[in-house]
Formats: C-alpha cells, sequence, structure tokens
C-alpha cells in the first residue's frame, strides 16, 4: 500500500517536474526578417525583387494591360472575358477585372522588398563596397521599373518609399509628376551605381537604368506637367546616345537569331521557332526576366509561386485538329495554341514584307518571317485534304512528314495558284464579312479567288502565329510552363527611341540614321543597300510602325500608343482595332484602379477612382 | 491489496469508502427495458451500501457481501426513469430481482460527464447535451458524428464532401470566427485531441456529451469557444466476480446516389450547340460546329450518359467483435472493428481497422486505468470530385473507348469528343491512385488516489500520436497532378508522375487534479478542483516528388527511377501550460452556483501576451423540486439555470507572432538563386479571439415525464477577432492577421422529448423534436470601418469565411432575367453609357438607376449560406420484440451558389437545364447560349439558390429476439435490423445536395445487419 502511494506520489512529483513546459517559440523551418540584417540580406531581398518581376512579366496580365486594345493587336477566340474587356473597352471593362489587380499587387510587393533593401542596405556589413554598390543601383532600377508601369497603366498612384514597418490600411494618391520625379532620380542613383556589365546574366547594369531612363524621359516629354518638352526630348536622347555609344550592346546581325536557332530544314524561317541551343544571352539583350537557368524551365525546382514564362502559348493561332488542314497535330516544336491575341488587319499592312509586286516574292524586310510563323509542315504520313475542307486545292493529294501542310499568305492568290499546291493556303478576308469578331468564315474557312492582298483579316481562331515567345524546350507538349528570357530592354528599341525623341526634336535626319541601322540589320541580303530611308519621310507616324516591325509583340504597344497624348491613343485605336474601335474613350488612357486597392483603403479618405470608372 | 473490494466506478457512490468483508447475501438480477431487451450499463446500487455494480451488455447484475436484512435495490441508466425494487437479502443466499426500467426523455437525474470530472445532471450550471451509445447505434456509420446529425439542438453537423472517409465540419450556436477555426474542441477520456473523432469507432463510444455555453466550457479556456464535445469511451462492466461476455455485430449494405443530375442526351445537345452559334451569328451546320468524333456519333446517333457509365455502385460493410468483462477488481473491455466503404467513383473506398482496450483497476484508495485505441485508416481518393465534375464537362456526343481508331479497340479514348480540354471521367478515374494511410494510437491513462476522505489526486496522462502518409500517382492520360507536392501542368501523354509525403505529430497531455468534496451540515455540499495541465505539440512533415517514372505498376514506391522533384520539409511545435480552479457549492440539493478561472499559456503568442485568463459563472435552481411546486402536478421536474463566461479560440498558427520572410527563386544565366522578400507583418500584439457567452436555460418535465425538454437562449460577444485582413497592396503585403473587430450570435434551442405512448398493448412511442436558430453578424471592423468589400465583411450583415472555397455571404450584382426584346429601348440607355448588352445577355438590378452597372453602387446582399432554422424530428416505436426509429432533418432559409456547371458557352456543360433563352422561349431563367468558351457577363449571379428542404437521415427496422429465443441458440440476445440511410432529399434545387456541396453525389445506403451476444 504504502508503495503505491509513495509511487504515486513520485508519479505526481515527475508529472510536476516534466510540466515545466517551455512557452518560448523557436522558428525552425522558415527564416524570421532579421535576415535581412546579415550579410546576404541584401542581395536576398534584391533577388527576391527580381524573382518578383515574375509576378507580372511573362504572364497573361501583360496580353490586357500592354498588348491588346491597341492599333495593331486584338483579342483572338480564346482571350477569355478579362482580355476581351481591354480589347473592346467595352462593358465588363471595370475596376474589378483580375489583370488590374495582378498588376498593382506584384508590383507593390516587390517595391516594399526594394525598400528594405535600399533602407537597409547602407548598413549592410560583410559585404565589399562594389557588390553594395551595383545591388542598391539594382534596387534602385527595379523600383523605377515597378513604378514606370504603375504610373504608365494608372496615373496618379502611392508613392511608398519606405519599408513598411505595421499595417497599413491608409493611403493617397501622389501626382504622377512626383512618381516621374522619383523614377527618375532612382535611375540617376542607379545609373552612378550600376556597373557597364553584371558577372550575372539577368542583373541590372549601367546600361539598362540609361535605357529606362531615356524611356522614362521620351514619355514624360508628352505629359503636361514635363518640366520641358525639348528638354526632355534632348535628356531621352542624349541617354539613348549613351547607352549605343558605350559599346556594350550590339545589335544581333540576323533578325529572327534573336529568338530562335538556325534550323536548316527552314532557311526562309517561316516555320516555328527552334530553341533547342538558345539560351537567351544575346549582346542586343540590355535587361531581361530569367525562367529558368539557361532558358529551360524546370518544374522540378521551383518555389511556391510557380511562375514560369507563359508567353509561348498567347500568340498561337490553331493550327491542330481544326478541320481546315491536315498533318499537324498538336506538337511541342508548333506549341500550345491558347488563341490570346491576333494581329489587327493594320498590323499585317506594316511590314514591307515584299520589293515590289508580292507575286515576285522578293523579300525586303526579313522580320516578318522572323516574326511570324506562317508555314505549318505535316508530322503525320498519308494524310489528305477532303474536298470539303480545301475545294481549290489539289483534291487527293497525299502529304507526307516533311510535306508543307498548310501556309497564310498576306495577299490574296488566285484559284490556279492554289490548285497547283496539294496544302491550304489561307489568305485575308475582306473585311465587311467579320463585323462579328466571333463569326466563322463559309465555306471553308479562306476567302476564295480573290487578289485583295491588303484586307489583312484573318479568322479570330485561325491565324499566322507570333512566334517570338515560342519555346519547344519545355516538358512536354501541354506543359504552359516556359523558361524562355521575357526580353525588356534590347538595343534595337534604344535606337527607336533616339528616332523618336529626334521627331520629337525636329532633327528627322538623327531620325532617319537611327531608323536606317535598324533597316539595314531586317533588309534582305540582297536589299542591304537599298531598304533605307530619308528624314522627309521621318514621321511620328512612321516611328510608331517601325516599332511594330522591330518590336511587334514584345508587349511595349500599349504605351507606344498612348505615349503622344490621347488624341494620338483615341485616333489610331478607333482607326485601326475593329473590336475596340465603337466603345474607345478618352477615359480610357489610364486603367481603372483595381477594387481591391479601394476597398481595402478603411483608414482615411477613400482611395480615389480614376475618372470615368 | 489484500482485500477484494467491489466496484463502483460508474456510480454516483464511487467516492465511499470501502467495506471490509463481512458474512452477507449477494443480489443478483437483470434489467432489461418494457420490450424485453436487456440494457447494458445501468448503474445498481443497493440501499445503505456505499457501492453497487453496472449491469453487463445481457443486462445482469451481482452484488456480494450485502448485509443480510431487507433493502431496496436501485437501478439508474442514463434515458431512463430509476427503477426500484425491494428485496431480502438472507445470508450466504442469492437473492434475485428482476427490473424494468421504463424509458424517461428526462436526463435530469444521472451523472453527465463534464471538464475534469463527472457531476450529477441535476447540479449543472452549463448548458449540457448527452447521446447515449443507445442512440448513436442506430446510425450505423464510420465516423461517430455522423450518428450524432439532427441529435442535438444547436449543433449543426455537416460533411464536407460526399466521398468515402471525408472529414465532418461541426458547428455548436453557429459560426463566431472570421478566419479562425469554427470547429469545436474535442475531449477523449480526458484528453484534448487535435481535429475529430472520426478514427475512433462508433461502437467504442459510452456516451457523446456537447459542451455549449461559457459554464460548461470555460474550464477549457483558450480552446473553448467553438464548445466542446467530450467523448466517454466504454468501460468494462463490473459485477465483482470472474465473467466475461462477448459480442458480434455486422452489417453489409449497398450505397447508389439518392439523386443524379439530368445530363442532355444527343439531340438536346445538339439543338443547344446549335443556339449558341445562332445567337452568335454563326454558321449552325454541324460540320462547323463539331469535331470528327461528335459528327461521327451524330451521324450513328451514339448518345453516350456519362453519369451512368462512371458512377458504379457502393458498398458499405462492417463488422466487430468484443469482449468485455471483470475479475475481481478489475474490469476490461476490448474490441476489434473492421469497416469497409467502396466509393460512387471507380478508385474511391475507405476502410479502417481499429483496436479498442480499456482496463481500469480499483483499490481501497487507489484506482488505475488505460484506455488505448489503435487504428489503422486507409483511404482511396482516386480522382474523386473531379471525376465526377469531368463528365458534367464532357460531351454526350464523346464514347468512353475510341471506336474511331481500331488500334486503340478497347482502350479508353483520352479525348473522348475531341475538345483537348474534356476528359474522359472513366481514364482519370483509372489513371490517378492517391492513398492516405493513418495510423493513429491514443491512449489515456489515469491514476487516482484518494489522500484524505474527500480529497483525491488524480494524474491524467493522454499520448496521441498519428503518422499520415499520403501517396499520389498520376498516369499517363490524366489531366491532374500530385499538387500538394510539386508543380506540373497536365500529365496528358505524358509518363507518370508521383509523390509521397509523411507527417508525424505527437500531441501529449499531461493533467495534475487535486479534487476535493465535502458536505457540511448536510445541506452544503463543495466540490473543489483544481487543475496544472501542461500540452506539447510537435509536428513534422516531408515530402517528394519524382516525375518521368518508368513503371507505372510502382506507384510512388520508387520515386528514384524517375527525374527528382520538389523536396520539402517542415516543424513546428507548440505547447500550453494550465492552471484551472473550480468550486461548485449546492445548497439543499437544490440551489447551486458553479465558478471556474482558467489561465493558459500558450507558445504561440509574443513574449508578454502568453497568458490569457477565462472565468465563468453558472447557476441553477430545481424549481421543481420546492414545496410550492407540488401545487402544480403537471410539471414533474423542473429546473432554471443560466451562466456567463469567457473562453477563447486557439487558431492562432504556431509562428504567427513573428514575422516572416518567404523565398522566393530566380535564375541568373544558368544559376539558381534563392532570395527573401517580407512575407508577413510581425505582430507581437497578436492575442486569443475572445468570446462572451451568455446562456439562459430551462429543463423541464411535465405529465409525470411524458413530456420534456429543454429551452436554451444565449448570445454570444466574440471580440479581438482573429483576422486575416485584406490590405490594400500599398500597405506592401496582401493580408496580415490581427485582433481587430467583434461578431455576436444569438439563438434559441428547443427540444422536446415526449412519449405518447408509453405501454399500450406492447406497443410504445418516443418522439424527440429539436428546433433551433441561430443569427450570427459583425458588429465591428478594424479601425471602426463600416465595411470591408474585399473580404465581404459588413458591419451588422452575417459572417463570410474568406477561408472557405465557398463564400457564405453573397454580395454581388443582383440578377433580374434575361434582356429581352420588350427591354430593347431600356436597354439602350445601358448601352450609350457605355455598355455592350444585347438581346438574350443576362441582366442585373441597377441599383442607383445611372445607367451604369458599376461595382461601387450596383451590388447587393443577395444572402447567406446560414439557415434561418435547423429542426429534426425523430421516432422510435417498439412493439415487443419490434422496434423501427427514424429521424428527419431540415434547413431553411438559406442562400448557396449553385455549382452545377451551367455555363451554356458552348464548352464543359452537358447538364439538361433546357429552359435557356433563345428567341422563340424568352425565358429569365438563363440566359442565351454562347460559343468561344466565355460566359456571358454576369451570367454567374444567376446561380444564388434557395437551399430550403428536409431530408429522411434515417430509417432503422430491428427484431429482438425473446430471451428465451435467445438462451435457447446459446446466446445472451440476438438483434437483426435493417436501416436505410440518407433516402431522401425533398429539394427543387436541380444539383445533388443542397446541404453538401461539391464531389460525388450524395449516397442512399441500404443495409441490413445483426447483433448477438454471447
Amino acid at each position: 500500500m504504502k508503495r503505491i502511494l509513495l509511487s504515486t506520489v513520485t508519479l505526481g512529483l515527475i508529472a510536476g517536474a516534466v510540466s515545466c513546459a517551455n512557452l518560448d517559440e523557436k522558428l525552425i523551418t522558415g527564416v524570421s526578417s532579421q535576415y535581412y540584417s546579415t550579410p546576404d540580406g541584401l542581395n536576398s531581398a534584391v533577388i527576391a525583387s527580381y524573382a518578383q518581376l515574375r509576378g507580372y512579366y511573362g504572364r497573361e496580365q501583360l496580353i490586357s494591360l500592354q498588348q491588346v486594345g491597341t492599333d495593331t493587336w486584338m483579342a483572338a477566340d480564346q482571350s477569355g472575358s478579362n482580355n476581351k474587356d481591354f480589347d473592346s473597352y467595352g462593358g465588363g471593362f471595370n475596376s474589378t477585372v483580375a489583370p488590374l489587380a495582378n498588376t498593382w499587387n506584384p508590383a507593390y510587393q516587390a517595391i516594399n522588398t526594394l525598400n528594405a533593401a535600399i533602407d537597409r542596405g547602407p548598413a549592410a556589413t560583410g559585404i565589399s563596397q562594389a557588390t553594395k554598390n551595383s545591388l542598391l543601383g539594382e534596387a534602385h532600377f527595379l523600383r523605377a521599373l515597378n513604378y514606370f508601369t504603375l504610373v504608365r497603366q494608372f496615373g496618379d498612384v502611392t508613392l511608398n518609399v519606405h519599408e513598411k514597418q505595421g499595417v497599413d490600411a491608409s493611403a493617397v494618391r501622389d501626382p504622377a509628376k512626383d512618381v516621374y520625379t522619383l523614377i527618375i532620380a532612382d535611375l540617376d542613383t542607379a545609373s552612378a551605381l550600376l556597373p557597364r556589365t553584371q558577372a550575372d546574366f539577368g542583373r541590372a547594369t549601367k546600361g539598362a537604368a540609361q535605357t529606362l531612363r531615356s524611356l522614362v524621359y521620351l514619355t514624360r516629354a508628352y505629359l503636361a506637367f514635363s518640366p520641358g518638352k525639348q528638354g526632355d526630348f534632348q535628356k531621352a536622347a542624349a541617354d539613348a546616345d549613351s547607352v549605343i555609344a558605350s559599346g556594350t550592346y550590339s545589335l544581333e546581325p540576323v533578325f529572327a537569331d534573336l529568338w530562335c536557332v538556325r534550323r536548316t530544314a527552314d532557311p526562309g524561317r517561316t516555320g516555328y521557332c527552334e530553341n533547342a541551343g538558345y539560351n537567351g544571352n544575346k549582346k542586343e539583350f540590355i535587361f531581361t526576366v530569367q525562367f529558368g537557368p539557361n532558358g529551360i524551365y524546370d518544374a522540378t525546382h521551383v518555389d511556391a509561386d510557380n511562375e514560369y514564362n507563359y508567353l509561348h502559348l498567347v500568340y498561337l493561332g490553331q493550327y491542330d485538329n481544326n478541320g481546315l488542314w491536315v498533318g499537324t497535330p498538336r506538337d511541342l516544336n508548333n506549341g500550345r495554341p491558347f488563341r490570346r491575341m491576333m494581329p489587327t488587319p493594320y498590323e499585317l499592312s506594316v511590314w514591307n514584307k515584299y520589293k515590289g509586286d508580292p507575286a515576285l516574292n522578293d523579300t525586303l524586310d526579313t522580320r516578318f518571317d522572323g516574326t511570324f510563323q506562317t508555314t505549318w509542315i505535316a508530322t503525320q504520313n498519308n494524310v489528305k485534304n477532303a474536298t470539303t475542307n480545301c475545294p481549290a486545292c489539289t483534291s487527293g493529294a497525299v502529304e507526307n512528314i516533311g510535306d508543307t501542310a498548310a501556309v497564310y499568305l498576306p495577299f490574296g492568290v488566285t484559284t490556279a495558284f492554289r490548285q497547283s499546291k496539294a496544302y491550304q493556303i489561307l489568305t485575308p478576308c475582306p473585311s465587311q464579312q467579320i463585323n462579328n469578331p466571333a463569326a466563322d468564315f463559309s465555306p471553308a474557312g479562306y476567302c476564295g479567288d480573290r487578289n485583295n492582298a491588303n484586307d489583312g483579316y484573318f479568322n479570330w481562331q485561325r491565324y499566322p502565329s507570333m512566334k517570338k515567345f515560342q519555346d519547344n524546350q519545355r516538358a512536354n507538349l501541354t506543359a504552359q510552363e516556359g523558361g524562355k528570357v521575357q526580353v525588356i530592354f534590347r538595343l534595337a528599341e534604344v535606337y527607336l527611341i533616339a528616332a523618336e525623341a529626334a521627331v520629337g526634336l525636329g532633327d528627322q535626319a538623327k531620325a532617319a540614321q537611327m531608323i536606317n541601322v535598324l533597316h539595314v540589320r531586317a533588309a534582305a541580303t540582297n536589299h542591304k543597300a537599298d531598304y533605307n530611308v530619308t528624314a522627309s519621310q521621318m514621321t511620328l507616324d512612321y516611328v510608331m510602325d517601325e516599332r511594330e516591325r522591330e518590336l511587334a509583340g514584345e508587349f511595349t504597344r500599349w504605351y507606344d500608343i498612348t505615349r503622344p497624348g490621347v488624341d494620338y491613343f483615341l485616333n489610331r485605336v478607333k482607326k485601326y482595332n475593329p473590336h475596340g474601335a465603337a466603345n474607345v474613350a478618352a477615359r480610357h488612357l489610364l486603367r481603372p484602379i483595381p477594387q481591391s486597392q479601394i476597398d481595402g483603403v478603411v483608414v482615411g479618405a477613400k482611395y480615389p477612382q480614376n475618372p470615368g470608372y | 491489496m489484500g482485500r477484494r473490494t467491489l466496484l463502483a466506478i460508474l456510480t454516483l457512490f464511487a467516492a465511499g469508502t470501502t467495506a471490509g468483508a463481512q458474512s452477507g447475501g449477494t443480489v443478483a438480477g437483470r434489467v432489461s427495458a418494457p420490450d424485453g431487451r436487456p440494457l447494458p450499463g445501468i448503474q445498481i446500487t443497493v440501499s445503505a451500501m456505499a457501492r453497487g455494480a453496472v449491469t453487463d451488455s445481457a443486462g445482469r447484475f451481482s452484488i456480494a457481501n450485502v448485509s443480510p436484512g431487507p433493502h431496496s435495490v436501485q437501478a439508474r441508466g442514463i434515458g431512463f426513469t430509476l427503477g426500484t425494487s425491494p428485496v431480502t437479502v438472507a445470508s450466504g443466499q442469492t437473492a434475485t430481482v428482476t427490473i424494468t426500467l421504463t424509458p424517461t426523455a428526462l436526463e435530469l437525474n444521472p451523472v453527465v460527464v463534464v471538464g475534469y470530472g463527472e457531476q450529477e445532471r441535476r447540479t449543472v450550471t452549463g448548458a449540457v447535451s448527452t447521446v447515449t451509445a443507445e442512440k448513436l447505434k442506430d446510425i450505423p456509420t464510420a465516423d461517430p458524428m455522423k450518428a450524432l446529425q439532427g441529435r442535438v439542438p444547436g449543433v449543426d453537423i455537416i460533411a464536407a464532401n460526399n466521398e468515402p472517409g471525408a472529414a465532418m465540419n461541426v458547428r455548436i450556436r453557429g459560426v463566431r470566427s472570421l478566419t479562425a477555426s469554427n470547429e469545436p474542441l474535442y475531449v477523449v477520456d480526458g484528453v484534448p485531441i487535435g481535429g475529430g473523432i472520426q478514427d475512433f469507432n462508433p461502437e467504442t463510444i459510452e456516451t457523446i456529451e456537447v459542451l455549449k455555453d461559457a459554464s460548461a466550457t470555460a474550464i477549457y479556456g483558450s480552446r473553448g469557444a467553438n464548445g466542446v464535445i467530450l467523448v466517454t469511451t466504454k468501460k468494462g462492466v463490473a459485477d465483482g466476480r470472474l465473467h466475461t461476455s462477448y459480442s458480434v455485430d455486422a452489417y453489409a449494405g449497398t450505397q447508389d446516389p439518392v439523386r443524379l443530375v439530368p445530363l442532355m442526351n444527343l439531340q438536346q445537345y445538339v439543338q443547344y450547340m446549335k443556339d449558341g452559334a445562332a445567337a452568335n451569328g454563326q454558321d449552325t451546320s454541324l460540320a462547323r460546329i463539331f469535331s470528327a468524333k461528335q459528327q461521327f456519333a451524330i451521324k450513328n446517333n451514339i448518345s453516350t450518359d456519362w453519369q451512368k457509365v462512371t458512377l458504379r455502385s457502393g458498398a458499405q460493410r462492417s463488422v466487430q467483435t468484443g469482449l468485455n468483462g471483470s475479475s475481481g477488481d478489475t474490469r476490461f473491455t476490448m474490441n476489434a472493428s473492421y469497416f469497409d466503404q467502396v466509393g460512387l467513383i471507380p478508385g474511391q473506398g475507405y476502410n479502417r481497422g481499429a483496436g479498442f482496450a480499456s482496463i481500469d483497476h480499483s483499490g481501497d484508495k487507489l484506482r488505475l486505468g488505460l484506455t488505448t485505441n489503435l487504428s489503422r485508416i486507409l483511404t482511396n481518393q482516386g480522382e474523386g470530385g473531379a471525376a465526377y465534375g469531368y463528365l458534367f464537362a464532357v460531351t454526350p456526343l464523346g464514347q468512353p473507348i475510341n471506336y474511331m481508331n481500331p488500334d486503340s479497340a478497347g482502350l479508353y479514348d483520352p479525348r473522348p469528343d475531341d475538345d483537348p480540354l474534356n476528359l474522359n471521367p472513366l481514364l482519370e478515374a483509372q489513371s490517378v491512385v492517391r492513398q492516405q494511410n493513418v495510423n493513429r494510437a491514443f491512449g489515456a491513462a489515469y491514476a487516482e488516489y484518494e489522500i484524505a476522505n474527500g480529497l483525491t489526486y488524480r494524474v491524467n496522462f493522454g499520448p496521441d500520436y498519428t503518422q499520415l502518409t499520403n501517396g499520389c500517382w498520376n498516369g499517363t492520360w490524366t489531366h491532374g497532378n500530385c499538387s500538394n507536392l510539386g508543380a506540373q501542368f497536365g500529365n496528358q501523354g505524358q509518363p507518370p508522375q508521383a509523390g509521397q509525403f509523411n507527417q508525424q505529430d505527437f500531441t501529449y497531455t499531461l493533467d495534475n487534479l487535486l479534487h476535493y468534496n465535502k458536505t457540511v451540515l448536510s445541506q452544503h455540499h463543495f466540490d473543489l478542483t483544481g487543475l496544472y495541465s501542461i500540452q506539447h505539440d510537435r509536428f513534422s512533415k516531408d515530402s517528394l516528388y519524382a516525375s518521368n517514372l518508368p513503371y507505372p505498376t510502382q506507384l510512388w514506391y520508387d520515386l528514384g527511377s524517375g527525374t527528382a522533384g520538389n523536396q520539402r520539409s517542415l516543424i513546428s511545435e507548440w505547447s500550453l501550460k494550465s492552471y484551472m480552479g473550480r468550486v461548485n457549492y449546492t445548497f439543499a440539493d437544490r440551489y447551486t452556483v458553479s465558478i471556474t478561472e482558467r489561465a493558459d499559456g500558450s507558445s504561440r503568442l509574443a513574449p508578454g501576451h502568453k497568458w490569457a485568463y477565462f472565468p465563468s459563472f453558472g447557476a441553477s435552481w430545481q424549481i421543481g423540486d420546492e414545496g410550492f411546486m407540488r401545487n402544480f402536478p403537471a410539471i414533474s421536474a423542473l429546473k432554471l439555470r443560466g451562466s456567463f463566461g469567457s473562453t477563447g479560440n486557439t487558431a492562432i498558427a504556431p509562428y504567427a507572432t513573428e514575422g516572416t520572410l518567404s523565398a522566393r527563386l530566380y535564375t541568373f544565366g544558368t544559376t539558381r538563386v534563392r532570395g527573401y522578400k517580407p512575407g508577413s507583418i510581425p505582430n507581437p500584439d497578436l492575442g486569443w479571439e475572445k468570446t462572451d457567452q451568455s446562456d439562459l436555460g430551462i429543463e423541464y418535465g411535465l405529465f409525470n415525464n411524458r413530456v420534456s425538454g429543454t429551452v436554451d437562449v444565449y448570445k454570444m460577444k466574440t471580440h479581438d477577432l482573429l483576422l486575416t485582413r485584406l490590405l490594400p497592396a500599398t500597405s506592401g503585403f496582401t493580408s496580415t492577421l490581427q485582433n481587430i473587430g467583434s461578431t455576436e450570435n444569438k439563438g434559441l434551442e428547443l427540444g422536446v422529448t415526449t412519449i405518447p405512448i408509453r405501454n399500450w398493448r406492447g406497443l410504445g412511442w418516443t418522439m424527440d423534436v429539436n428546433w433551433a436558430t441561430n443569427k450570427n453578424k459583425i458588429t465591428a471592423l478594424a479601425s471602426g470601418s463600416q465595411s470591408d468589400a474585399a473580404n465581404v465583411w459588413f458591419v451588422g450583415h452575417p459572417i463570410n469565411l474568406p477561408g472557405d472555397q465557398q463564400r457564405q455571404v453573397f454580395y454581388d450584382f443582383k440578377y433580374v432575367g434575361v434582356w429581352q426584346y420588350a427591354d430593347t429601348l431600356e436597354m439602350k440607355k445601358f448601352n450609350a453609357k457605355g455598355s455592350t448588352f444585347k438581346v438574350g445577355d443576362p441582366r442585373v438590378a441597377d441599383l442607383n438607376g445611372d445607367y451604369r452597372i458599376s461595382a461601387d453602387s450596383d451590388r447587393t446582399f443577395v444572402g447567406d449560406t446560414y439557415p434561418g432554422w435547423t429542426a429534426s424530428w425523430s421516432n422510435r416505436f417498439t412493439y415487443k420484440g419490434f422496434d423501427l426509429s427514424g429521424l428527419i432533418t431540415a434547413k431553411w432559409n438559406y442562400v448557396f451558389i449553385d455549382q452545377t456547371p451551367r455555363s451554356y458557352n458552348g464548352r464543359f456543360n452537358n447538364v439538361a437545364d433546357l429552359d435557356y433563352w433563345t428567341p422563340t422561349n424568352p425565358t429569365n431563367k438563363n440566359p442565351a447560349p454562347t460559343t468561344g468558351a466565355v460566359d456571358r457577363l454576369y451570367a454567374a449571379t444567376r446561380l444564388y439558390t434557395d437551399g430550403s428542404h428536409w431530408r429522411i437521415r434515417n430509417i432503422t427496422a430491428g427484431y429482438t429476439f425473446s430471451p428465451r429465443f435467445a438462451n435457447r441458440i446459446g446466446m445472451q440476445s440476438v438483434r437483426l435490423y435493417g436501416t436505410a440511410q440518407d433516402p431522401y432529399i425533398h429539394t427543387d434545387y436541380i444539383g445533388i445536395d443542397p446541404e453538401v456541396r461539391g464531389g460525388v453525389p450524395t449516397v442512399r445506403t441500404l443495409l441490413i445487419g445483426s447483433n448477438f451476444v454471447f
């Protein structure tokens, strides 16, 4: 009995002793914010800010915010309601549409990370001054880049210049003028601190800061609050000249090589973009967003955000299983056609593809074939086009692997020409046939025996595919995860900025000189000498067309046509975008502030919406 | 322990001192119900003796060493009136008594389990509902909480979905927390456990008590706010002699969908697609709309009912065997069970093997006991609800097997209708394996020592170890991926991928309890309890993932053979230290006051803020026992009770008070690099969310307890709400966790039990009715703001839980119909202001009449998912050996989002809701169809649907053979029964079930079973 009593008491005492549980908390998995104070902290914040670029670049919202609804690009059939709203400026285009928050949120989160780096960085110890300078320069560059996106899309926005230390549910909109001032100050700091070259491909450089600054000055020059229009054009030109003169960058000799590796089987480069062996590191690239080592997305090492380059999907028209031609089932090379965006008729008219009569087939500007995939090669043996699908072509002719299966031609052809080919030939349709963008073409998806070269309308399901982002290094044919770099700035654009600034300054000779640099590279081998422009041709419209020839699909277009101001923007959209022409209005020069931002500001004054929304 | 003592564990007089060996007689006997059914677990006491016995499963008991002379034998059982029988004991002889107990509705008399102890129900000041094994047994199911559905007013139990093994969501008195958990705390044999009790075999449970108000729950302090569910497992039956009885229970049955969704046939689908093309001004010829395979189907008139070909018949079966008995001072029970369920979707199933043992030993001063439950649960989740979802997308023009390609004869077609995103539900179900294995060992051990008369010291130790392994395998032709394991969209045509994750969770609770119980001057009874307790939890998890696996047969058991993917691991720990004191004082057996105070110290809170205090006060008055009540003979019992107090909600995740960084990966050229961005805002002020609750209750019995019941009204105010607040992005973060805001809950609960027929020529009838209403609303938000539209939180309106997949409060545009030709003039006014409406488009209300539909001014409250009221009605009839019982539940006045896909956008829809707009059918129900897989603007606003419904939960009919017959075949008792579970749902809704949404169809279970005791 006593033994039991004793053991019970002992048990109780043990229980009591063990019970002195420790209430201290020790974080083992995960990293606390104290890490920013370590020598690696500054670098880790800057790296995270690069990674945060992937929350915006390479993603679907770029389509809505930077490309559709312009003179040159419009929504295709599977564009999704968001892109279609941005394209048509229609009734569904309001503050709740997702791409707005998908742009706004990553930018402000990245800005907070960058503010942490900028606030804490100067006190960082244990790293060399050169490294510290570079990291701080990168932080200022990235902050400027994020604010530049915000100010161009939304106008007056909240300026945060310090890391948020607590919960802040209040916010005010600062004048766009002040945002530009901060951006320029950041870029002044960045260009002073950054080295000309970086050992790590993808880190910002002095040239990147200067390029961005020249574009910022160019943009501000047109704005009402510009401290001096001519002064801004001059500063834009000076930065551009400095980048060109630095010798750090050079134009890739062959335009198509910017995006792809040369395939011997496709000397005309009309087919898909081959990426095997392509790492995206070109002397022409000034700043890029990276999505995978050597341009290959690695699905097995991703963080929780799982952010990849999605853009390979968005420009592709349907070529597989389309009831129109045969022999080309969906494959990795030709890509997964998400049909988000297609060229407007105007886009197809700017190219100078041929010298003289198109029928002579004398290529002048190689950039069309370097930009669009117009030819599909059969990947199946022993297939035939049905007469119902291809009444005019050589009925009953058999296609085998390697044969041409379909070709888009930007001009009409004769029945005799069609009948001489076993493959489908797709040509533009007259505009009146597609008042309703959803309408399909009867009977067979081509427009018959016509010779109306530049009507330019293709069916919005099937159209030439913009191929700069095509990525056949993905894991498989359905994989959405792409690893190709997205180019934000390249040297060719610097020439275009210089040209536009020169037009603004009335220096047309210099503008022509800049454009001709690009023309020499763009011209076919036999036209290197005769594809040039003269000073008298140099207008803003010409530069805009040249921008499209050079930068088509690279997500600059919405900024390009809004930059000169509201009249230019309205005129261009009304004239050239069949979906948006009816609805576009002055308010559309700025996007609505995302509703989540307005709803989230619950302290202080209500967050103001842009007028008209 | 030289002397033999008698057991009195479950009796009221357990605290009594021991009796020495003396020459006496034995009282033995049997207790049965009016229908002759033996009643186990009845407490037997013999007058003037401080000990007794509990009846065994055959209703028998035996008490030795009873002093010779006349005695009165009393039998008490939960749910029965007190039975007494006179007996005269002669020395050395056995006197036999037979007692028949009649069921009572009123449970005022027996003891109930309360937190850290037991108490006579008549003195309990809190709102406590008890459900006994008797009632649980009526519903044969794997999950004890399912058997509790509709049994307790104010307790809402809904399965998360209908897949086998799905968890039950339990809400006691509604929801109060916006972002923290609303699940109650479960305590098994005194051990608070993490999560629910779905791993326990219902057959091993003796009682479940639901603690609803603060007087009852405050002793669980920081974890009591959502109510507490106390589970008491079965103990061995003691009758003072060596004795064992064995039982075998088995049942088996089939499961089929209660309802199916109507799907389009070939003609209807073709017409719908043509209508869509016509509405868009497109060519409506078959050749332009349909793919090659689809045209083939049309030509050959092949129409597939995907629901029929995909679903199979389910099954459920269970077998268990147990023994229980006693030997001297030791009593024991053991149970082994196996439960198996086959799901409706191929690849789905659930099975559980469990072993349960409990042993108790009582000495003079010392009592020891140990309960263990070991279970192993294998859940095959398969493609599950997703596969069911796919069959609404694929067209009736597709075929499971590719009949157009002779090479693939007999193989499932991965793209049955040529649409690359339309999957073959049958192939999906076959190509996905998701398997979860849970091994759980739960123990509850105690040692109790009586230090002095009335003063006892008790140690409880409760370890609970769960080891979980999840395996995931996606075959070549699947759309899904092992999403929690790695990222890779789709897998169509690629080699298999697989992953596995393991997690371990070890929790232990150690309680030191001092209990003192004293009666002073015969009228004043004190009951004091003091507690010092600690709990510690250690959770760890790791996962592996690989793709490009060469051999499909290896599932996730040879991940090294593929391309390595994500590897992750984590650990998380927390501890809780608590002090608690409770004073119960009862005067004259009529007036009781109960005061508790608990202090919880938690590792999860920031230094300096770790401790929180939770007091409560309760009082009760047995008016029924007052002299003046004799003037009201119709009132046979009446008790008034009231309480107020404070409880907390524990659901702050560990480390939530620390600001953390989150990792982001990036690449520089060829190098992968890792950076850290701010992940969460540090918040050292984070504390528990607290609920202040008051409750007023009446417990009554009328007409000799033929009618009895409870009425409870309550009000709760939850403050310092833990809110994951969405922030404006300009704050640098998208959300943060804070203690802000408050909510309020008010409700009324009625429970009535009646005995319309007690015993009329062998017929008995009891009927229970429960009715409850609960209203919640938000009373304050952060910084005094009135609304937070981003989270759908509005002061004065019900609570939206943003963590859930489905919203609870719908703040949206209001659907008013379809734009008709007759409305063209009105429509043009909208279009003049920027809208692009067309005839056939959905029309929403322009609330401010400015002819612009804007999110700022035209959204309104279109309803919420909280029912206006819930009710249940159960009946039980007995006639001789026959019994028949049924349970009906109802839920009224609530709105939910109809998620049965009816998008009418030319893709992913074959649900036959054919009342859509066309020029010849100008309906307002559904808009005109369209093409291009994009819905018409505002089309989703028509999906808010009234969910009012009633359903039959259960019907059981059984027959218990007479004891004489049972004895003849060597049994103590034999019962055969048949049950129909969820046989019927009454609703206007087109989908599966207005209550359990998503996933697979609700099943109707038909089964037959038997219980044998021998």
